[in-house]
């Protein structure tokens, strides 16, 4: 029961246009009661993450929007002690601008890092979900700013039972928290592991050799088949796993790397396979 | 058909919708507008406009069909436009530099001294009477009136150009004419292979293109190529959009650049390094591959295109001695020989175009025709126009094709472009008696006199680049007075221009702007304009997929005392006598309103189309547009339109009917032979140049003993060239700027890991990007989206010069440390990308202690330079 948002991570072009529809909505504009205004510079009620993974030449952008998560057990009500966030009926959590005052408890609590605070008018502040354009207060809009405005339809809001499937689908950011966040998303990044194989014999790229990841651990497999650059792709590994890699490929001797630790998104670099004598 | 029906948009709590012009590409086009939300005379929001009743194109390739999502699609910096409205950076009022008067100039103050606000009729007062002075002492052509190039999409109101109209009607003036900065080789270079006439400044006409990109191309190279930075400027993010149909075609993206993109980042299959200026170098080594193993058409060669021959001798060593082998090129480029022979294999085997949405670093670069031709000649040789064999130019609006669209729209509404005649001058030098090229401005005021070929105006022909100017002409006393309507040399083009500005020979300066950025601050006069949102206005959607009309209602209360600068040339206009000749602005409006389609195909009057204030075309259904080519092909046979891009040139059996003297694709151009034989930086047949008489921006020359890194200067993501600095919502964005340890935000420069560890340079620390033209100081931004040797800035950012002699600029206008010299000694194009530079960290509390009188200036803590830091409040 209740509003969910899901973001699928994929159609993110890392445009800033949710982060900067959300300063648009609400600097310099009073949604009492739902909110006051934030301040012009220092508030990322949503803020775009933007990460950059790998190394020269095999390098990659991935944008994560991050927003308040909603939570149903949301650790920011708990740390108020004076009972001035609420959750509402729908699952927004909503701080109430009146009632806050200003001790700033609710901020480390956070484990997104989503509250902010404002100075001027000494309350802390966050996220909304639009609930002022949700509940239909205006009737030109009456979908949150970031999903309005999102290019690409990375962003969607709907009733929880309406997404299900999505749901299922999806995971939510540090689950470990248990915070039960309100806010889902779909293809979250995965490490690669990528790499370009040559003959040094004669300099030539290598095409068709066959790249095997082999966690370490799990004994799981991924496989890859280099293009005419020789480069290859291994995908949607695991975060902070070790794989041994294999290449091969006929005529060639297998080149082997254990203990290819993905705590980063890793690039081997240039990878000769020597021709068998 | 979507109209809007009169009285939807007015809302019972107060909120009123207009409707705004989007883009900052200028030329009175516009991207589909926007919506903005207003009440009580406050923009409350701006969001996009959603298209209803309208049938959206589909191109169908490949079994699936391609459109976008049925809304206008702004950018960060359209919607956050009203951050520019209210700007602390605007200038409110009339203002004069506190030390200039009639009797005493101070022409070496400029860029110094404080202003302080004065009346229009003040103000109006000074120019009439200074205007006369001149008029009777030098006549009017001593007036340089600089008023080109990009700016806020409005149709009447805002657009350049206007001020040149002007002084035509004043009776005199001389125009700078802007240079083509975006496609400078290709306009210089390329239209001598292709031809290419029209407003396309060298690029190809891309009638129905995407039919065939979707349907047919299995690889395409970006060269240096950046949908998703430079088509939002113009477009909105109709380009992130197109990169996700090369996604869903299952094309294969290879991004080939100094500097991982935007778009690359996000889309590339793979990224190629390459050192900057060196992809002459890349492509030879192709042709050379292809030329030994014979993978290459060699009919189209003999059918389409003259001269391959000698450029065979060429390209395999015969007449230099160097055979332009995948291992020389690999010294030369950074990139490595085998990669080199990977991608020769995959152009010859794969179906592959090459794609450029303007600009990118090799373009704009010394001697950037070179690679521009050869780039073309490679094209050829794989069979330019075969099935999936195109060059792709950047999404600029539906006029970039000769009789269609690049993508599905009817003919009568894609071909009706109803222009602002006042801002032909952005585009067009030929009512002007007297020209100056811009980048030759600062030369044409200190060391007159000068000479030069070409005009460097896009819409300019081939032959015009063979005609010899003199400046001054006989008769012409020099500049003595200069209109500034654009304020973005010093930071786009080069720092010579400082020096002319305060030249003792310029006797009065006036610049128009709304904002107080760059060289306005160089001016004895500065005048108050408006953006968008503070008046009426039309809004001709021509520069996005949609095809859209809106009247747009001022939104808010002008700014202080601004006007529009139709406005202000009707002021001036009236005090000058010539009233008559400038008419109220809503007049002309519903005069140009007449040729429109919304008029002419739909019959909507204007009084009509102002109630509804927005209506939005059809496009054709998939077999109509199929139907509208196959008509094309039987009215006239095999031409533009005919067929998808160059399709139509690679199925004539003998290959003529280009813009070129032969007809055909000229290897060795007729015209240069004829013009230029001994030209030996831009010789009658392409070569690769690193260095010569003009420039000397090569790591292979011994200044790259002292600058050893290359400096990339793309156009700007996070700005639309100089436009949009100061918002600060886009400032907080990571890669936009870097808070320095003293609180300024520093345009950053991309420098990988390697080249910042060998410097002592950490993330976020201030360095100083220099050579011996001077130093900019930018944030660090270590990243490993930049070749190792190679730095990159963006250009445009505002500057905020701490010295003008020598130039330190805290701002980071890179283009203060770029050449000023053109493109080649024949060509008036510019040079800005792959200069060589070092970098240094620097101590900012030291400079401060070094320059105080800069570092006193008032700074507003989020926007930098604001008018309290130029505009002294006398009690």
């Amino acid at each position: 029961m209740g509003k969910v948002m899901i973001i699928d991570v994929s159609k993110c072009h890392g445009c800033y246009l949710c982060q900067i529809a959300c300063k648009d909505e609400h600097v310099d504009n009073d949604w009492s009661p739902y909110a006051k205004p934030q301040p012009d510079t220092g508030h990322f009620w949503l803020r775009v993450e933007e990460i950059e993974r790998g190394t020269t030449p095999k390098v990659k952008v991935t944008y994560i929007p991050i927003l308040c998560m909603h939570c149903d057990n949301a650790p920011c009500m708990s740390a108020c002690p004076v009972n001035a966030i609420v959750k509402r009926p729908d699952g927004l959590v909503l701080i109430d601008p009146e009632k806050c005052n200003g001790c700033k408890k609710c901020i480390p609590a956070c484990p997104y890092n989503a509250i902010y605070f404002n100075d001027k008018l000494n309350i802390a502040q966050k996220c909304t979900g639009c609930a002022h354009l949700i509940d239909g207060k205006d009737p030109l809009l009456r979908v949150p700013r970031c999903v309005d405005v999102c290019p690409f339809n990375a962003m969607v809001i709907g009733e929880e039972g309406e997404l299900k499937e999505l749901i299922a689908k999806a995971e939510v950011l540090k689950p470990d928290y248990g915070t039960k966040p309100r806010i889902y998303y779909l293809n979250l990044p995965k490490p690669f592991i990528a790499g370009a194989v040559y003959d040094p014999d004669i300099d030539e790229c290598l095409e068709g050799a066959k790249v095997t990841a082999i966690d370490e651990e799990t004994g799981k497999t991924y496989e890859a088949v280099t293009d005419e650059f020789g480069d290859f792709w291994l995908t949607n590994l695991e975060w902070n796993h070790s794989y041994t890699i294999k290449v091969e490929k006929e005529g060639y001797n297998t080149w082997t790397l254990e203990g290819v630790r993905t705590d980063k998104d890793v690039n081997l670099g240039d990878i000769p396979l020597l021709r068998k004598v | 058909m979507c109209l809007e029906k009169p009285g939807t948009m007015e809302c019972s709590d107060g909120m009123k919708v207009c409707y705004v012009s989007h883009g900052l590409g200028g030329v009175a086009a516009s991207a589909e507008p926007l919506e903005v939300h207003v009440r009580d005379g406050k923009i409350i929001r701006i969001r996009p406009v959603y298209f209803k009743g309208v049938r959206l194109y589909e191109i169908r390739a490949k079994g699936q069909t391609f459109t976008q999502p049925p809304k206008s699609l702004p950018y960060w910096i359209s919607l956050a436009y009203k951050k520019r409205a209210l700007s602390p950076n605007r200038v409110l009022y009339p203002l004069k530099r506190i030390d200039w008067s009639p009797e005493n100039r101070n022409p070496q103050n400029r860029g110094k001294s404080p202003f302080v606000r004065i009346t229009w009729d003040e103000a109006i007062d000074i120019i009439v009477k200074e205007l006369k002075r001149i008029k009777e002492k030098y006549g009017l052509q001593a007036v340089l009136v600089q008023d080109d190039g990009h700016g806020q999409g409005g149709f009447i109101q805002t657009p350049h150009g206007v001020y040149h109209e002007l002084f035509r009607l004043l009776g005199g003036w001389t125009m700078q004419v802007r240079n083509p900065d975006s496609w400078e080789g290709w306009y210089w270079g390329a239209k001598h292979v292709w031809g290419m006439e029209g407003l396309h400044a060298g690029l190809p006409h891309q009638d129905a293109i995407f039919d065939d990109i979707l349907e047919n191309c299995e690889v395409l190279i970006f060269t240096g190529c950046d949908p998703e930075t430079t088509v939002p400027g113009f477009a909105g993010q109709i380009g992130g959009v197109i990169c996700e149909w090369f996604k869903k075609a299952g094309i294969k993206i290879i991004a080939i650049s100094p500097d991982c993109n935007y778009a690359a980042a996000l889309h590339a299959d793979k990224w190629i390094p390459i050192r900057p200026n060196t992809d002459a170098a890349l492509y030879l080594a192709i042709a050379y591959l292809w030329i030994k193993a014979g993978t290459y058409d060699e009919k189209f060669m003999k059918t389409h295109t003259v001269g391959f021959e000698e450029f065979k001798k060429y390209v395999l060593g015969e007449t230099d001695g160097v055979p332009k082998t995948p291992e020389w090129a690999e010294r030369i480029t950074g990139v490595p020989a085998r990669t080199i022979k990977a991608l020769a294999k995959v152009w010859a085997k794969r179906r592959t175009s090459l794609a450029a949405f303007f600009g990118g670093p090799k373009i704009r670069g010394p001697y950037s025709h070179e690679v521009a031709r050869i780039e073309v000649i490679v094209l050829a040789m794989q069979g330019l126009g075969k099935p999936g064999r195109q060059f792709l130019r950047g999404f600029y609006f539906a006029a970039t094709g000769k009789r269609l669209a690049p993508i599905p729209q009817y003919p009568d509404i894609s071909g009706t472009y109803v222009g602002n005649p006042l801002a032909r001058y952005t585009v067009t030098c030929a009512d002007a008696p007297v020209i100056i090229p811009k980048v030759l401005v600062p030369e044409a005021i200190l060391n007159p006199p000068i000479t030069w070929y070409g005009t460097g105006a896009i819409g300019d022909t081939r032959e015009s680049q063979f005609r010899r100017y003199v400046f001054p002409p006989p008769g012409h006393s020099g500049i003595k007075m200069i209109w500034n309507a654009n304020c973005c040399y010093i930071t786009c083009w080069n720092k010579k221009l400082i020096e002319a500005l305060r030249s003792p020979n310029i006797e009065f300066i006036v610049a128009v702007s709304p904002w107080l950025e760059n060289e306005a601050v160089f001016a004895d006069i500065i005048l108050p304009a408006q953006t968008i949102f503070e008046h009426d206005d039309l809004v001709m959607c021509t520069r996005s997929a949609i095809s859209a009309i809106a009247y747009q209602e001022r939104c808010i209360e002008p700014m202080g005392e601004s006007k529009s600068d139709y406005e202000i040339c009707r002021l001036i206009a009236e005090k000058m006598g010539i009233g008559d000749k400038w008419p109220p602005a809503e007049e002309l409006m519903k005069r140009l309103y007449e040729n429109t389609w919304a008029r002419k195909k739909y019959g909507i009057t204007w009084e009509e189309f102002k109630k509804r204030k927005l209506v939005i075309a059809d496009h054709p259904t998939w077999e109509e547009w199929k139907k509208i080519q196959k008509e094309i092909e039987a009215r006239e046979g095999l031409t533009w339109g005919a067929r998808p891009g160059l399709t139509w040139f690679y199925e004539l059996p003998e290959g003529k009917g280009l813009d070129t003297p032969t007809g055909k694709l000229e290897i060795v151009s007729t015209g240069l032979a004829r013009h230029f034989p001994d030209d030996q930086e831009r010789p009658p047949m392409p070569r690769w140049i690193p260095y010569g008489e003009t420039h000397q921006e090569s790591l292979l020359h011994p200044r790259a003993k002292k600058y050893p890194l290359l400096l990339v200067s793309n156009h700007p993501r996070w700005r639309f060239h100089a436009q949009g600095d100061d918002i600060t919502w886009i400032r907080e964005i990571p890669s936009a700027k870097i808070k320095g340890p003293d609180g300024y935000y520093y345009e950053p420069v991309w420098i990988h890991p390697i080249d910042a560890a060998q410097r002592g340079i950490r993330q976020g620390d201030i360095v100083k990007v220099y050579n011996e033209r001077g130093a900019v100081l930018c944030g660090a931004y270590v990243t490993q989206r930049i070749m190792p040797g190679c730095v990159l800035v963006h250009h445009g950012s505002r500057a905020d010069l701490i010295s003008l002699d020598p130039v330190i600029d805290r701002g980071g206008a890179i283009d203060l440390i770029v050449p000023h010299k053109p493109t080649s000694k024949n060509t008036v194009g510019q040079v800005c990308s792959g200069i060589l530079v070092e970098v240094e960290k620097v101590d900012i509390f030291e400079l401060m202690k070094q320059y105080p009188e800069a570092f006193k200036r008032k700074l507003h803590p989020d926007v930098g330079l604001c008018r309290e830091s130029w505009v002294k409040e006398v009690a």
